[in-house]
């Protein structure tokens, strides 16, 4: 037990001020009690990509083979710069319909058109598809990849296409206003988790993923949303809004992450001074067993593989 | 403590009954040198040391080298985070772990991590200069943490008072690690401190990198401090004009943003203050002539390019033509794209906007209104030649490609394509613009601008309908080839494609065919351009203006192919780049351990082809390359014979 206090107390920045405290006087209690409700090192939700050809000028004009890898290319390259820049979830690039019925959402690019008379616009923008619900993302807005007056559309060269639109998804992805409504209108409507643990006895909310996989600095900001029921009065909304805090927890939570509190809200309780004593309750007391966990502001945590200023592998 | 017990069960299994036949010698290692690790984590550094000496001396038993290099390496962390002055003789660990560092590279010598550590170990001994040395080595090395790596170089730095130097390895970090504000702050207040002007550079860095948001923060917070000269204010609004360019938010509801309330503030800065209302004013969408505006439209030169940068009369033009294109999409406020179009075109008579004339061109083209072209043509063919010829007296080389490429695109639109000999034609126009991106031996001084396929692909299609299906034909293998030169294969690609898929190419010859399909074949060992914001480190940043190479060592991670690659680009970078005036002995002083870490035999001048020689797998790879003047080619054989 001795050591074990030594760990909790040694770690450096992240036990900073209550948790200093709380962890203190609970560290002995805790390793004796800790209960596995949360399963741990749970992987993050799959986002699947999609790139599709709707403008009927590129569809018709280019050979099925040629539509399928350019179409194939581009999604693997929204996968890419998905997992560069919002390493929280896995993306994986959609192969066919099948393969991604587990999938958590769909983000799905198009090519589409619009008829000026003259000729057509052409159009790259965004739809997500969250529990079955498809919706086109105001942000990042349609972008007018070729004016219908211009005269080298490359509707017969694919590779031209490929390059164009590649270029722009990334100049896109690279935007960080941009980056940040992609956050608010698509990513923070995906569940992380379905669950959480309440570790009252140091006042923390642990949530089932291990912090290398959700990659996110103490700056990023974590919501929890569930309904609570008290008896037979009507359910309540609750939602936990916290930021990832503890990377390596002990014992059974070795591999998840433990989250500081930052706002509660529970009508009519809304408290901004971190902990408070309904969150337990609020919880255990959730509607149909639930709740979600969602990223609301992701900031990316590049020191994997190190402590500081060293490396700790080889 | 289940798992623990495990572990530790296994290894006595494995080291006291001579490894038990269900478990492997290499589980056993691999289960205590993960049992050390957790150790370690646990800061229990006793365990820690005894459990990698016990998984080293196994492995030197059975001589698994890779193995010997981890267990050093992880007994040269414990010893580095053991040695705190309060836990014993910080220094006799520190050398420990130094020797143990340097015993895993004499196994493998390509360990960015164990690099990283021993240089961290050198500064702690306070030799910095070797500490730099060896980072340097380890930021070469393909490895995820590169971004870290630099950091730590530039935390070093300026521990050795290096801060102007600290800061380009700040800069490099900073962009490869888009999301950690915090680094960007320390960037932005190490300037402050140090030297505010080079504030300026780094912020138009950030609107480079995408960080939009952050830089027009940065201005904002920054531009009322007194210690700023007028032009100096005019840039920092510039640089919030140029953020809000690169934004996406509906222009109605620029009002209610926080830009627009700190804008509302700056309105008692008898310096800015007008250009901070009228910023408010052009999103309104009502007044739209250039009178409105002559804040922005008195703060644009033709004569000279900004010192870093735009203008700020340019940068007020990329906002209306960012406006004009978020109103595009925008069915009721359709009209208000060409108003913004307009506005950005007439914004000075003496600087008309090329890219505006363009979009303005395709606008009036596509809506069948060439009458309105031709009367805009009327209007302002004068002014756009004064300023394209103050220009050309001025040597701005790609400003004045964009007038001649505005100026092709606008009189291919209006049917005049012309010859080589007309001046007001889409041929000379595109053809001079084209000029402008071929390197001139004799002139040091000429920077050229960069290919791009739109361009050749114009230019081929002006010609095959003046009816010259061979100059046609011969700019496109020509453009291909050099485009496969400068490692750009995607555009090389685009460049070929529109040649096959013309329909006159059925008439090629048998020669020109042959070498389309050589040029297709080349283009295929093009290599992939980085992803920004993957955590890598760029390959190379601008900074104050000059160029600064950092060899991006993840491009050769996979293949001795992509290394050489990496290094072809490397040395091309530093051949035409050098001869730039004003560039610093420092500035490619990543090259000799780049080039060492590479294995890099000799470079071969053969007149202006050369080729690099790099030794890998016992395999001598040759990299050629071009040399694009003579002044280039003498200082590069200078540097890099035998580094």
């Amino acid at each position: 037990m001795k050591s074990k206090a030594h760990f909790w107390t040694s770690r450096g920045s992240p036990l900073r001020g209550n948790w200093n405290a709380a962890a203190q006087r609970c560290a002995i209690s805790l390793t004796a009690t800790i209960a596995t409700l949360v399963q741990a090192g749970q992987v993050p939700p799959v986002i699947a990509t999609k790139f599709e050809i709707q403008a009927t000028n590129f569809n018709q004009n280019f050979k099925p083979q040629e539509r399928a890898s350019c179409e194939s290319a581009i999604g693997s390259e929204i996968a890419a710069l998905g997992t560069d820049y919002f390493g929280c979830f896995r993306w994986l690039p959609q192969v066919n319909d099948a393969n991604m019925t587990n999938c958590a959402g769909t983000l799905k690019v198009e090519l589409s058109q619009e008829d000026r008379g003259y000729g057509y616009n052409i159009f790259l923008g965004y739809t997500r598809i969250v529990n079955g619900q498809s919706a086109k993302l105001d942000f990042p807005a349609p972008t007018l990849l070729y004016a219908a007056s211009r005269l080298d559309q490359p509707t017969q060269d694919p590779n031209r296409l490929q390059a164009d639109i590649i270029t722009e998804l990334r100049r896109q992805f690279q935007n960080q206003e941009l980056r940040k409504h992609f956050q608010e209108e698509f990513l923070s409507l995906i569940p992380l988790a379905d669950t959480i643990e309440v570790a009252t006895n140091v006042e923390r909310v642990i949530i089932p993923i291990s912090w290398e996989a959700l990659r996110a600095t103490e700056k990023s900001v974590l919501l929890v949303r569930f309904q609570t029921q008290s008896g037979t009065a009507n359910p309540l909304p609750v939602m936990i809004k916290m930021s990832p805090k503890e990377k390596n927890l002990p014992g059974s939570w070795g591999l998840n992450v433990g989250c500081l509190v930052i706002e509660f809200d529970r009508p009519p309780v809304f408290s901004r001074d971190g902990w408070h004593r309904l969150i337990p309750e609020s919880y255990a007391q959730r509607v149909n067993g639930t709740a979600g966990v969602y990223v609301s502001d992701y900031y990316k945590d590049y020191s994997a593989g190190t402590t500081g200023s060293l490396a700790d592998k080889p | 403590m289940k798992c623990s017990f495990n572990i530790l069960s296994r290894l006595a299994l494995g080291l006291c009954l001579s490894f038990h036949a269900s478990t492997s010698l290499g589980d056993a290692l691999s289960d205590m040198e993960s049992a050390g690790r957790a150790a370690l984590e646990q800061r229990n550094f006793d365990k820690a040391l005894q459990l990698f000496e016990q998984s080293l001396t196994q492995a030197r038993k059975i001589s698994d080298k890779p193995r010997i290099a981890n267990q050093l390496f992880y007994l040269g962390l414990t010893l580095q985070r053991s040695a705190d002055p309060t836990n014993g003789p910080a220094a006799e660990k520190l050398a420990q772990a130094a020797k143990c560092y340097r015993d895993a590279l004499e196994l493998r010598s390509d360990s960015a991590g164990t690099l990283n550590n021993l240089a961290q170990v050198y500064s702690m001994q306070g030799t910095d200069d070797l500490a730099l040395g060896t980072l340097k080595l380890a930021i070469a090395l393909p490895d995820p943490r590169q971004s870290v790596y630099t950091l730590n170089y530039a935390d070093l730095l300026l521990k050795t008072g290096r801060w102007k130097e600290a800061c380009r390895f700040y800069a490099l970090a900073a962009w490869a690690q888009p999301d950690d504000e915090a680094l960007h702050q320390k960037l932005v207040d190490l300037c402050l401190s140090k030297d505010h002007e080079l504030l300026l550079t780094v912020l138009w860095e950030m609107v480079e990198h995408g960080q939009v948001l952050q830089a027009q923060s940065h201005a904002l917070q920054v531009v009322n401090r007194a210690s700023w000269n007028a032009n100096q204010k005019d840039e920092l609004l510039a640089l919030v004009a140029v953020c809000l360019s690169k934004q996406h938010y509906e222009p109605m509801s620029f009002g209610r943003s926080n830009a627009a309330g700190q804008l509302t503030k700056l309105s008692d800065n008898s310096a800015i203050g007008p250009g901070a209302q009228q910023l408010i004013l052009l999103h309104q969408g009502e007044r739209l002539k250039p009178s409105d505006y002559s804040w922005w439209s008195n703060r644009i030169r033709i004569d000279r390019p900004a010192p870093r940068g735009v203008w700020p009369g340019e940068g007020f033009q990329q906002l209306c033509r960012s406006l004009a294109e978020r109103c595009r999409t925008d069915k009721e406020r359709r009209e208000l794209v060409e108003r913004y179009l307009r506005l950005a075109a007439t914004l000075n008579s003496q600087a008309p906007d090329p890219e505006a004339l363009i979009q303005l061109a395709d606008l009036y083209a596509g809506t069948d209104r060439l009458g309105e072209l031709a009367e805009m043509m009327r209007h302002y063919e004068n002014a756009i030649f004064m300023a394209k010829g103050e220009l050309i007296r001025t040597g701005q080389t790609k400003r004045l490609y964009d007038f001649h490429t505005a100026l092709g695109v606008i009189y291919s639109h209006m049917g005049r394509l012309g010859d080589s000999g007309s001046v007001g034609s889409a041929v000379f126009q595109l053809e001079h613009a084209l000029n402008l991106t071929r390197p001139r031996p004799g002139d040091p001084g000429f920077q050229p601008v960069d290919l791009s396929p739109k361009l050749v692909n114009l230019l081929a299609d002006v010609y095959w309908k003046t009816n010259e299906p061979a100059k046609a034909v011969g700019l496109q293998l020509e453009s291909s080839q050099r485009l496969i030169n400068v490692q750009d294969p995607a555009s090389a690609l685009q460049v070929l494609h529109h040649l096959e898929t013309h329909p006159a190419a059925a008439r090629l010859s048998g020669e020109q065919k042959l070498e389309l399909q050589r040029l297709k074949i080349n283009v295929q060992n093009g290599p992939a351009p980085d992803r920004p914001g993957s955590g890598k480190t760029p390959a190379a940043v601008r900074f104050e203006g000059q160029a600064f190479s950092v060899l991006d060592a993840s491009d050769r991670r996979k293949l001795d192919e992509v290394e050489v690659h990496a290094l072809e680009g490397l040395v091309k970078d530093v051949i035409q780049r050098e001869p730039s005036k004003g560039a610093r002995p420092n500035q490619y002083q990543m090259l000799p351990a780049a080039a060492e870490s590479l294995n890099v035999k000799d470079v071969v001048f053969d007149g202006k082809q050369g080729r690099v020689l790099v030794e890998r797998n016992a395999k001598t790879f040759s990299v050629p390359f071009t040399v694009e003047s003579a002044a280039a080619q003498k200082i590069a054989t200078t540097r890099y014979v035998n580094p």
